[in-house]
């Protein structure tokens, strides 16, 4: 295989490739080492990167392999990480100056041991939105004129589609390294969109999965009942084999759900053929907050689940707006008990706005808090009557494409835009899937199940992904 | 959408707030946090319209 087969590969490809000897670990490793070094300082990928460690597991893995043991479909593929996980190779930061180095010290928490046990190789440490809150603030990246605040130390994330725009975040290193070929897959969390989104506006696949599947401790919470960790990779069938390494209850993290292990990969070549796909248009873009350009793609989206057999079906989706709103109120509450005595020691290390939103859960009530919770039980409630009638709900992921830098001050009207929300309040499994191009960057397709659907979910990604080649596309930086 | 005003609280409010647990915050802080409140009280005021019923 030459650089750019590599590159262009998925997690799959690379894992028959090296099972036919076509490739080393070794030779993985170095090609996406090379390939960050021209294009790492454009996108702003990495935090650090982990060079030795990762050749030294690469030769290794490839010994492993040569003596006839291969551990799993990652043995010896290369993956990034979000820098809010944390990891044996180094310090997590969660893009901040006030997390404590001492934070993480214990190593690999068990969603990164269980990959890097079933022979994946950690390239390095992603760009995240400073403790995975919200948007851009360009005063840490003297990309605007304010005086107010030095630069912090934090490379700025760029979508490889156009530079001057935002990758989505806050997964965002992860989303710009494997739309940019820096790595075939890695990990995202997701607390409000934060996979879905850097997944749709880079024009990659990812996978929010149902809330207890996938342990979060190792993890620099957010919103402890909004967060969850997942894949980000080049297509549904990726996530799909890194979640069957992935999932499973752990003892560090009680809202786990002790299932029979599942392969989410087993049934992705059973097609759409007589699913029942809900389709919520008055929620999203028939509510004006989609562009044309997004809706036009999400017509020819649901055009190709038709033709694929799927059965598409107008829905109504109950509390929508409730629940995108309990969402964004509900994690800073909770968001303000993690960072509560961290705020009272370190409010200055803090970026501007990461405070003050954070700042914003001392105003919630216990009344409002407990609210926000009798919402999110009707609101399941609701939407699994929903799921009595539909098998899936399709949506775009966002209304538009991803913003420029500096050109999109109304941050309410923006959250309008924002498709994933709901589904975090009701920790619902949910995939991001590229659905074609508009105004010359990606537009994502959403595809949402009931709870423990995930099988299901990735199943039709990977189905929609049989009859579309979005996922394939590359961006200019590349 | 509930549109009526909903006044920015007092910045002495903001900070006994945050002063209960021991945060102390920049005057421009405090503003800011301010005058995030209306947003956050219509979002709440929304959820509490909702009618959840005696069950949760």
């Amino acid at each position: 295989m030459n650089a750019d087969d590599i590159r262009r590969s998925s997690v799959l490809e690379l894992a028959a490739a090296l099972e036919q000897g076509a490739v080393s670990s070794v030779e993985l490793v170095r090609t996406y080492q090379q390939a960050a070094d021209r294009v790492d300082p454009r996108t702003g990928t990495y935090l650090r990167r982990f060079d030795e460690t990762a050749l030294a597991a690469a030769e290794q893995l490839d010994a492993e392999r040569a003596a006839g043991r291969v551990r799993s479909a990652v043995h010896g593929v290369p993956l990034g990480v979000k820098d809010i996980l944390a990891t044996d190779e180094g310090p997590t930061t969660a893009q901040s100056l006030a997390l404590d180095a001492s934070w993480g010290a214990a190593g690999d928490g068990p969603v990164v041991a269980r990959l890097r046990a079933a022979g994946a190789i950690v390239l390095g440490k992603t760009t995240t939105m400073e403790f995975a809150i919200g948007f851009p603030d360009l005063r840490l990246h003297r990309l605007d004129d304010s005086p107010q605040e030095a630069a912090k130390p934090f490379p700025l994330p760029r979508n490889p589609w156009s530079l001057e725009h935002w990758p989505g975040g806050s997964s965002s290193g992860t989303a710009t390294g494997v739309a940019a070929g820096l790595f075939p897959a890695g990990l995202g969390t997701d607390t409000a969109g934060s996979i879905r989104l850097p997944a749709g506006y880079c024009g990659v696949t990812g996978h929010k999965p149902t809330f207890g599947l996938v342990p979060k401790n190792g993890c620099v919470p957010l919103g402890f009942s909004y967060d969850h960790i997942g894949p980000l990779a080049r297509s549904a069938a990726d996530c799909a084999a890194l979640l069957n390494l992935i999932a499973g209850a752990d003892p560090g993290d009680d809202t786990t759900v002790s299932r029979p292990a599942e392969d989410f990969t087993a049934g992705l070549d059973r097609g759409l053929a007589g699913l029942r796909i809900g389709v919520a248009r008055s929620v999203t873009v028939d509510a004006g907050s989609a562009s044309p350009g997004v809706a036009a793609c999400f017509e020819a989206a649901l055009d190709a689940l038709r033709a694929a057999g799927a059965v598409l079906v107008p829905v109504e989706f109950p509390l929508w707006d409730e629940l995108a709103e309990s969402c964004f109120s509900g994690l800073f509450a909770e968001a303000f008990a993690w960072h509560r005595d961290l705020l009272a020691r370190r409010w200055d290390d803090y970026g501007v706005d990461t405070r003050r939103g954070i700042a914003q859960g001392a105003l919630i009530s216990g009344g409002d808090y407990v609210q926000i919770q009798r919402l999110r039980s009707l609101g399941r409630r609701r939407v699994a009557e929903l799921f009595g009638s539909v098998d899936l709900i399709a949506t775009p992921t966002t209304g538009t494409t991803a913003v420029r830098y500096g050109g999109d001050p109304d941050r309410s009207a923006r959250l309008r835009t924002l498709y994933t929300p709901p589904y975090n309040s009701l920790g619902l499994p949910a995939i991001a899937l590229p659905m074609g191009l508009a105004e010359s960057l990606p537009a994502s397709l959403q595809l949402a199940g009931p709870a423990f659907a995930d099988a299901l979910v990735l199943r039709a990604g990977a189905a929609f992904q049989q009859v579309t080649d979005w996922h394939r596309a590359t961006p200019p930086v590349w | 959408m509930d549109d009526r005003s909903v006044p920015l609280p007092p910045r002495d409010v903001v900070t006994a707030l945050l002063g209960v647990h021991g945060i102390t915050a920049p005057d421009d802080d405090l503003v800011a946090i301010a005058e995030l409140y209306p947003g956050l009280r219509r979002r709440m005021d929304r959820i509490h319209a909702v009618d959840c019923g005696d069950g949760a």
